[in-house]
């Protein structure tokens, strides 16, 4: 008898471990403390025993009793504690998700930069007039840029524009000076399409006009601004580079992310990856735009967010950025 | 532009030795952008000048000869494949223990005979490309002696970017470079050696008329010589003009050339003979063989025949070959623009005319006419001067003189710089200085005023420059407090809703181009040629007047790989004059699910219109107003009585050519119209106090009754209990539909009384009835 009910214990134990609910703690209760359960029929069969044996097994069947009774009690109580709820909580969600063009991701990523620095956002036209893609720019009707090889031009005599720089002068002529605004877009250039170029690309164009404004403070800015993006201080340098709306005109470099300037192949060795065309604001640029040179200077900058963007995920064909192809273009979140 | 170090060398005077290897990294920071520097010539070793002594036919193969060479100290035996060996030829050979291009000559057998050597064509000592045999030195050099002694295969080559020369017109040349390279490392320029007014010159026999009858002729230098027929060349001008990229083959040729390397002007000469006469003008009617020259391009002519495009190209008849003995030479300097609309016109760009194109000082025409016949002479061509120099100088290259004021200059360098490391530098770049009171009065030399330095600014960047950017200290900006403009940016606006229907809606952002597809348009039918148009594209160059269409054609482009998915746009368009942004949803799913999708794409449209206007939208039952829309699908969206857009789904038509079990609901919404709604702020409605009372009714619709016409009564219906409603039931049944309406009532000031709750329900059943068939 004494095997017996250690063998019953252990057979509840199991068994009340894997009760889910009240019904089946009902049918665990009544299966061993129940008038039919085997407990109460070992007690009733005490009567033959021996004294001393009964004795025995009565205090181990009194035991095993209060044993089972608190086990359910406590299960009791487990149970009402938990809810109702039963299903798989491992189940997969829906992993449909939207995804942004990763030029969007990485425009609004240095767009949050630079209107920490107080910078505005501005927008402007991408089918633009002449006057504002190039006159108001200091690009001569001479300039090459000019010519059909480079720029399209509509039948209208408008122009896609070519370079996000026409929303400088529109913020001039809407602010005047001070001012301090980017301007993030699409542009355009009459270019064959392969992996490295395209017709149709997206750049932001920062300017800031103070007085007094210096070469020293682009360089500070252009630090910063750069150290946002790249999420690292990094080390910039600048050189002589012409573009015919800033003078001094300068090409910025950063010190290769990659290698830290030590030489790899994405900085052709130099240790250097040109970055950013910046410079100076023109003179002439200021005069077209009513703010007076002798009282205001500025400079301005040029960022490719689709070359930005390129870095950032590791593109190396810039043809996907407008391929439309989900494929491709789901891949880049939401972020 | 390839630029040779050793040419260099010869306009430089300086004390030390230029590290010609390490001074391209500071010319980088300072001038202009070094592509590349490639050492020359240091690869090749062991090359004797070398006699043929005796030539056989190789025993065993007849492509081969055997040639006996003598090297001076000993004679060896080196087979060639070479024709053009001839016994007293003087040669080069690398022999045994040499190399070639890094490659280690050794001795070796072919065919039984041992060969101690290599004979060298010029192609391999990288001289010029001819490959054609072996090379054929000048007599003078004394055999057994190594090439590099007479001939410098050894030289620093560096590839500038041409981009990064736009503005510098006067670093097209050695010369230029050199006069910068002194300026940098604090050396002298050396006077370039040109022909004086001397005997030479005076010796002329006949007259060249010149006449210039149009005004984009600025200057225009030239002589007419002969004796240019002679066999003389000099190896060590025709290795820099093949190192920098140029091959010559002519006496003509090499001289013009290498002055064009030395000074940047593009020189031409021309056949002399039967020319005396010469007037360059706008192309009228001369004959022009079977160029497309038009009234656009100045031509060069002689006797009513153009014998030259102007600073493009020299015809075919007028070509110098070898067999000339009289040329023309001639320097001229154009309006540069013209020469390159001209050589874009002709399709015919080349090394000329891209010089023409950078404004090059005039100043310098005579400078290199001089040089030429200077080297000419020094080379030991017996020349024969036919006419004067004939200078015609149209208009004469002034020095700029520009102004720079200490505070200007202090403002753009963010600090104060010394007058005497300002004037150091200016003078180092040849510019004369004049210190006035509050200023520096700048002279600019010829070469750097045509288009390069003209205000204080450009100024200000040669002094920066030369000082080294690298010396300039990052300084804070100080934040200006009173800007004026804080403008609420389209595009801050444009990135929160593409991030709501992304993060949302779950839809995908796709960038489609600003023009048409033509075969799109062709393959749906759909006509556009009324579009704006780019003149220069030949295709796809109408420009977009709708957004929705692009978009249509992304998604079906997606059909193939994906069955239900959503994208979105937010885009530039073209309608009438005026440049509008739009916005365009599309969802794609199967034809059965179409309802659920066309709700949804309402649900998108509400909600988003919602979260940037705070207003409630409509929806009309409308008519498409494009081509691609099913006209039985399409509402348009009213927000504030203001229509923003249509909803439609496309045309099966269309879209069954592309994918057959779908279907797609197209969003097409005005965002400039949208932006002008201005964002309302709803005022505090305090809730009522007392329970309200829910109703339900069911309506029922016939085939023809629309839930629109259902709403229009119950907006209609005026009554002080009733708080809103909304559809909480449809069901369909054949012919029939039935939407059940819950009714919200409820009093501000109290609870409502049960016969109020029978009289409001009575009143309203009674109005829905005069229109509907209703069940309370």
């Amino acid at each position: 008898m004494k095997d017996e009910l250690l063998k019953l214990k252990k057979q509840f134990i199991e068994e009340i471990v894997s009760v889910r609910n009240l019904e089946e703690l009902t049918l665990i209760k009544s299966k061993y403390l129940g008038k039919k359960s085997r407990i109460s029929e070992i007690m009733s069969s005490m009567k033959k025993l021996p004294i001393e044996e009964k004795r025995e097994v009565g205090a181990l069947c009194n035991k095993l009793k209060n044993e089972i009774t608190q086990k359910v009690k406590e299960k009791n109580e487990e149970l009402i504690s938990k809810s109702t709820f039963d299903f798989d909580l491992t189940m997969p969600i829906n992993k449909n998700r939207g995804s942004l063009s990763p030029i969007t991701i990485v425009g609004k990523e240095v767009c949050d930069v630079l209107q920490k620095l107080g910078f505005t956002i501005v927008s402007g036209p991408e089918i633009e007039d002449e006057y504002h893609n190039f006159d108001a720019l200091n690009i001569p009707s001479t300039h090459p840029a000019r010519d059909m090889q480079d720029t399209y031009w509509t039948n209208s005599g408008k122009l896609l524009r070519t370079h996000t720089s026409p929303c400088q002068v529109r913020a001039m002529e809407k602010y005047g000076a001070p001012l301090r605004i980017a301007a993030p877009g699409r542009c355009f250039r009459n270019e064959d399409i392969d992996a490295c170029h395209e017709n149709t690309f997206f750049q932001l164009e920062g300017m800031v006009i103070d007085k007094n404004v210096s070469i020293s403070n682009l360089l500070y800015v252009m630090k910063g601004i750069l150290s946002e993006i790249f999420g690292k201080v990094v080390e910039v340098r600048l050189r002589p580079g012409y573009f015919p709306f800033v003078e001094p005109g300068f090409e910025l470099d950063v010190k290769c992310l990659i290698c830290n300037g030590k030489g790899c192949p994405t900085c052709k060795d130099s240790g250097w990856l040109e970055l950013c065309p910046c410079g100076m604001v023109h003179p002439k640029v200021l005069k077209m735009s009513n703010i007076d040179p002798n009282i205001y200077s500025g400079f301005a900058f040029g960022i490719g967010l689709t070359r930005l963007a390129m870095m950032k995920y590791h593109i190396n064909d810039i043809r996907i950025l407008n391929s439309c192809d989900l494929e491709e273009l789901s891949q880049f979140d939401i972020m | 532009m390839l630029i040779s170090c050793n040419l260099l060398n010869e306009f430089i005077d300086s004390k030390q030795p230029i590290d010609w290897l390490n001074i391209w990294d500071k010319f980088t920071m300072t001038t202009a952008e070094v592509e590349n520097v490639e050492v020359k010539g240091r690869d090749i070793s062991g090359v004797l000048v070398s006699k043929v002594k005796t030539i056989e036919k190789h025993p065993h193969n007849p492509n081969y000869t055997v040639l006996t060479l003598n090297i001076g100290c000993k004679d060896i035996t080196v087979i060639t494949s070479a024709k053009n060996a001839y016994v007293g030829m003087v040669t080069a050979c690398c022999i045994a223990g040499g190399k070639i291009n890094g490659k280690n000559v050794e001795k070796v057998e072919f065919l039984g005979i041992k060969s101690e050597g290599v004979c060298l064509s010029e192609k391999e000592l990288d001289i010029s490309q001819n490959h054609d045999g072996i090379i054929d030195l000048p007599k003078s050099y004394s055999i057994g002696s190594n090439i590099k002694e007479y001939v410098n295969l050894e030289d620093i080559i560096v590839e500038i970017d041409n981009k990064s020369l736009t503005n510098r017109p006067d670093l097209w040349g050695h010369y230029g470079i050199a006069r910068e390279v002194v300026a940098l490392i604090g050396a002298k320029l050396k006077k370039i050696p040109i022909m004086e007014n001397d005997t030479h010159m005076e010796g002329h026999k006949e007259k060249l008329t010149v006449n210039v009858l149009t005004n984009y002729v600025n200057r225009y230098t030239a002589i007419k010589v002969s004796g240019i027929n002679q066999k003389i060349t000099d190896i060590n001008m025709k290795v820099i003009l093949h190192h920098c990229g140029y091959e010559c083959n002519i006496l003509t040729e090499l001289i013009t050339n290498y002055v064009t390397l030395e000074l940047g002007l593009p020189i031409f000469s021309l056949k002399g003979e039967n020319i005396s006469n010469i007037c360059i003008k706008m192309f009228e009617d001369e004959e022009s063989g079977d160029l497309n020259i038009t009234k656009d391009n100045i031509v060069v002519c002689s006797n009513k025949k153009v014998i030259e495009v102007a600073g493009v190209c020299v015809l075919g008849d007028y070509v110098v070959t070898d067999k000339c003995d009289c040329v023309i030479i001639e320097i001229a300097n154009y309006n540069a623009s013209l020469i390159r609309k001209s050589s874009i016109s002709l399709h015919n760009r080349n090394e000329s005319s891209i010089r023409h194109e950078k404004s090059l000082d005039p100043e310098m025409t005579i400078l290199a006419l001089k040089r030429c016949l200077y080297l000419l002479k020094e080379k030991g061509v017996t020349l024969n001067l036919d006419s004067y120099v004939e200078d015609i100088y149209t208009k004469k290259q002034e020095k700029n003189t520009v102004k720079l004021t200490f505070k200007k200059l202090r403002s753009y360098l963010g600090f104060e710089m010394s007058s005497e490391v300002v004037t150091n530098i200016l003078r180092k770049l040849g510019m004369e200085v004049k210190l006035e009171e509050d200023c520096y009065i700048v002279t600019v030399p010829t070469y750097r005023s045509t288009k390069d330095i003209e205000n204080d600014a450009d100024i200000i960047e040669e002094i920066t420059r030369v000082y080294g950017y690298d010396n300039l200290k990052p300084e804070p900006l100080k934040l200006s407090l009173d800007i004026k403009h804080d403008e609420n940016s389209e595009y801050l606006k444009e990135y929160d809703l593409k991030r709501i229907l992304a993060e949302k809606y779950n839809l995908h952002e796709v960038n489609t181009y600003v023009w048409y597809d033509d075969e799109f348009l062709r393959n749906v039918g759909i006509d556009k040629s009324y579009c704006e148009e780019i003149i220069n594209k030949p295709s796809n160059k109408y420009i977009r007047d709708e957004l929705g269409l692009s978009v249509l054609a992304a998604t079906i482009k997606n059909a193939k790989k994906f069955s239900k998915y959503g994208v979105f746009e937010i885009g530039t368009v073209n309608v009438g004059k005026l440049v509008k942004r739009q916005l365009s949803i599309i969802l794609r799913d199967s034809i059965k699910n179409a309802e659920s999708c066309y709700m949804e794409i309402k649900n998108i449209v509400q909600g988003t219109i919602r979260i940037l206007t705070n207003h409630d939208i409509r929806f009309v039952e409308d008519e498409p107003n494009n081509q691609y829309m099913d006209s039985n699908t399409v509402i348009s969206i009213y927000v504030e009585n203001i229509y923003v857009g249509q909803i439609g789904i496309a045309n099966l038509s269309i879209t069954k050519k592309y994918d057959k079990t779908s279907m797609m609901v197209i969003a097409n919404i005005d965002f400039d119209k949208l932006n002008e709604i201005e964002k309302t702020c709803h005022n505090y409605c305090k809730p009522s106090k007392y329970p309200s009372v829910s109703l339900d009714y069911t309506i029922s619709l016939s085939h023809d009754e629309k839930y629109q016409m259902l709403e229009e009564k119950l907006s209609e219906y005026q009554s002080l209990l009733l708080k809103s409603y909304e559809c909480i039931d449809v069901y369909n049944k054949e012919e029939e539909r039935k939407v059940t309406i819950r009714i919200n009532i409820s009093r501000d000031d109290g609870t409502l009384k049960t016969e109020e709750i029978k009289d409001f329900s009575k009143k309203f059943v009674s109005y829905l009835e005069k229109h509907f068939k209703v069940e309370a």
